[in-house]
């Protein structure tokens, strides 16, 4: 099958500083796929680069067949990646409903907020509140409904589980397997070992801007010295 | 000349209507500020465009109402193209972007003392009708244009605060990057944002060129107070500017009963001292700005 999103060796600076020399990695359609590294080894930058933030020197994205290695942000936007960016960058003046309606390109899909209520009961009663007065979960629950908003067929995770307490993290986890059943594709960014090993069924690992390791959560099970080798953690 | 109570509140209304313009072009500015991070130098300029072609309307038609329509229509005309092939592409060098408008302003001033002349001209009041109250005779004129100017604000704020539109501009406003992310065209809401901000001035333009003189400098005096309006509002707050225009105008206005012009215009100055010395970011500004 071919795949939704196909990361091609790609090689991004920012100014003279080579950040990514070389990360090729995939999503299939409705795969969870998470991508590890330690801080600094390019995983923000290469979400940055997918959702052409940042353009790459080198290499090429395609996605669902097409390259969008060229297209400006709000046109891989449209084409259907969602992104939930590492520090949720919500918009903090803006009301709960706005910071939703931001996502909400196409007229009348009022029934989609009922869909996103349902995964987020929480921000049901926060609708008229501003963005920057909501607990760090609901920040999370509102920067991650916001990108479902758009009607992504990926979803791009930049470290959700930051700063959320244990309750919350497993509350996340359900919200991933409930978007996986659903169907939707997740690139997910993580520092917490166990959450990505519990989501995600492929695995990637990057050090120094390169894809170092790939492996599927089975080959990962009795590979321990990986995650040692790789992230400099004992899992 | 009034007397008494009346005679302060003469000057006070006076400031308020003066504010009720002053606000109405600030808020172009400060929108293209927080929008677009330009530092507009032109913005007084296109003010001033707005006066001197309304002159030529009325003259031409001897309507001045149909100014008030067309006028706005031919800046947004032309601050379209302004804002694509002479700003965008400096898009993110602020200094840059700021000499640029710089020498905008220039052209302009030039264009209009070409074609206008240097010589300070006048547009007959549209509405020769006075009001009294209070034993003051008021021209109906400008408490019209207060009205005209408070409508245009309510409708703009309307249309930033309760439309998806207003939406949109507001995300790119806090965080572009993000914004574009959302799948917004930001590209789309800096030149409407342009449009948007010129055109308020242009308007401000129309609506001021019967109550003062049409001159090819005029906008120099209006730009001084706008940005002084600005920074007291605090940088990016567009309810900071509003309530800031209202305020530094009443006062000024006011003061004008006992003080010269250029007296008055002192005391704004040490307003906005004595404001940025207690609060640096403004009265509405954030801490982080
Ligand atoms: N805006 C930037 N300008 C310059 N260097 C950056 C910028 N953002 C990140 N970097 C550098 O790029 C490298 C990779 O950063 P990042 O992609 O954020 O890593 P990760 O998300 O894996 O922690 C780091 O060395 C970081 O210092
Ligand atoms: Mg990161």
């Amino acid at each position: 099958m071919m795949a939704l999103l196909k990361v091609e060796d790609i090689h991004t600076y920012y100014g003279d500083s080579y950040v990514l020399q070389g990360v090729s990695l995939e999503v299939k359609r409705g795969e969870v796929v998470a991508l590890l590294g330690r801080n600094g080894a390019g995983k923000t930058t290469t979400l940055r680069t997918i959702m052409g933030i940042i353009k790459p020197r080198r290499g090429k994205i395609l996605f669902k067949g097409v390259d969008i290695t060229p297209m400006p942000a709000f046109k891989v936007a449209r084409m259907g990646i969602g992104y939930v960016p590492q520090g949720r960058r919500l918009f903090p003046e803006m009301t709960v409903l706005e910071n939703l309606k931001t996502g909400m390109r196409k007229k009348g899909n009022g029934d989609k907020l009922d869909e996103i209520f349902d995964l987020f009961p929480a921000l049901k009663d926060r609708l008229s509140q501003k963005a920057s007065t909501l607990s760090g979960g609901e920040q999370q629950a509102l920067s991650i409904a916001r990108a479902l908003l758009t009607e992504p067929e990926i979803l791009l995770l930049d470290e959700p589980t930051t700063g959320l307490m244990p309750l919350l993290v497993s509350r996340l986890r359900e919200v991933i397997e409930k978007l996986h059943e659903d169907g939707m594709a997740i690139l997910l960014v993580e520092e917490k070992v166990p959450f990505a090993l519990s989501v995600a069924e492929r695995l990637y690992f990057m050090v120094k801007g390169k894809i170092a390791y790939e492996g599927s959560r089975r080959d990962l099970e009795d590979k321990r010295d990986v995650f040692i080798r790789y992230l400099g953690v004992k899992n | 000349m009034p007397e008494g109570v009346g005679f302060i509140l003469f000057y006070l209304i006076n400031g308020l209507i003066w504010g009720l313009i002053i606000a109405l072009i600030s808020l172009g500015l400060s929108l293209i500020f927080g929008v677009m991070g330009i530092v507009n130098m032109a913005h007084g300029d296109i003010y001033m465009i707005g006066a001197v072609l309304s002159f030529y309307f009325v003259s031409l038609f001897g309507n001045f109402w149909i100014s008030l329509l067309i006028v706005p229509l031919i800046v947004a005309l032309i601050a379209a193209p302004t804002e694509r092939f002479i700003l965008r592409p400096f898009e993110g060098h602020p200094s840059v972007t700021m000499i640029a408008t710089v020498g905008i302003s220039f052209i302009l001033q030039q264009v209009a003392l070409a074609t206008f002349g240097g010589i300070p001209k006048k547009i007959s009041s549209p509405w020769e009708v006075s009001f009294d109250f209070l034993g003051v005779s008021y021209p109906g004129y400008r408490l019209l244009v207060a009205a005209i100017s408070a409508l245009i604000i309510i409708g703009v704020w309307l249309f930033l605060y309760r439309t998806s539109l207003g939406i949109l501009i507001r995300a790119s406003m806090q965080d572009k990057e993000m914004a574009s992310a959302m799948g917004i065209n930001v590209n789309k809401v800096l030149i409407g944002t342009f449009v948007l901000g010129s055109v308020l001035a242009a308007i401000g333009g129309v609506l001021a060129a019967p109550i003062s003189q049409v001159f090819y400098l005029m906008g120099n005096d209006v730009i001084l107070l706008c940005f002084i309006v600005v920074i007291v509002g605090g940088l990016g707050s567009l309810e900071g500017t509003l309530i800031a225009a209202l305020l530094l105008s009443s006062v000024e206005g006011a003061m004008a009963a006992f003080l010269t012009p250029t007296e008055a215009r002192a005391m704004i100055f040490i307003i906005m001292v004595a404001v940025l010395m207690l609060r640096p970011q403004g009265l509405f500004g954030s801490n982080s700005a």
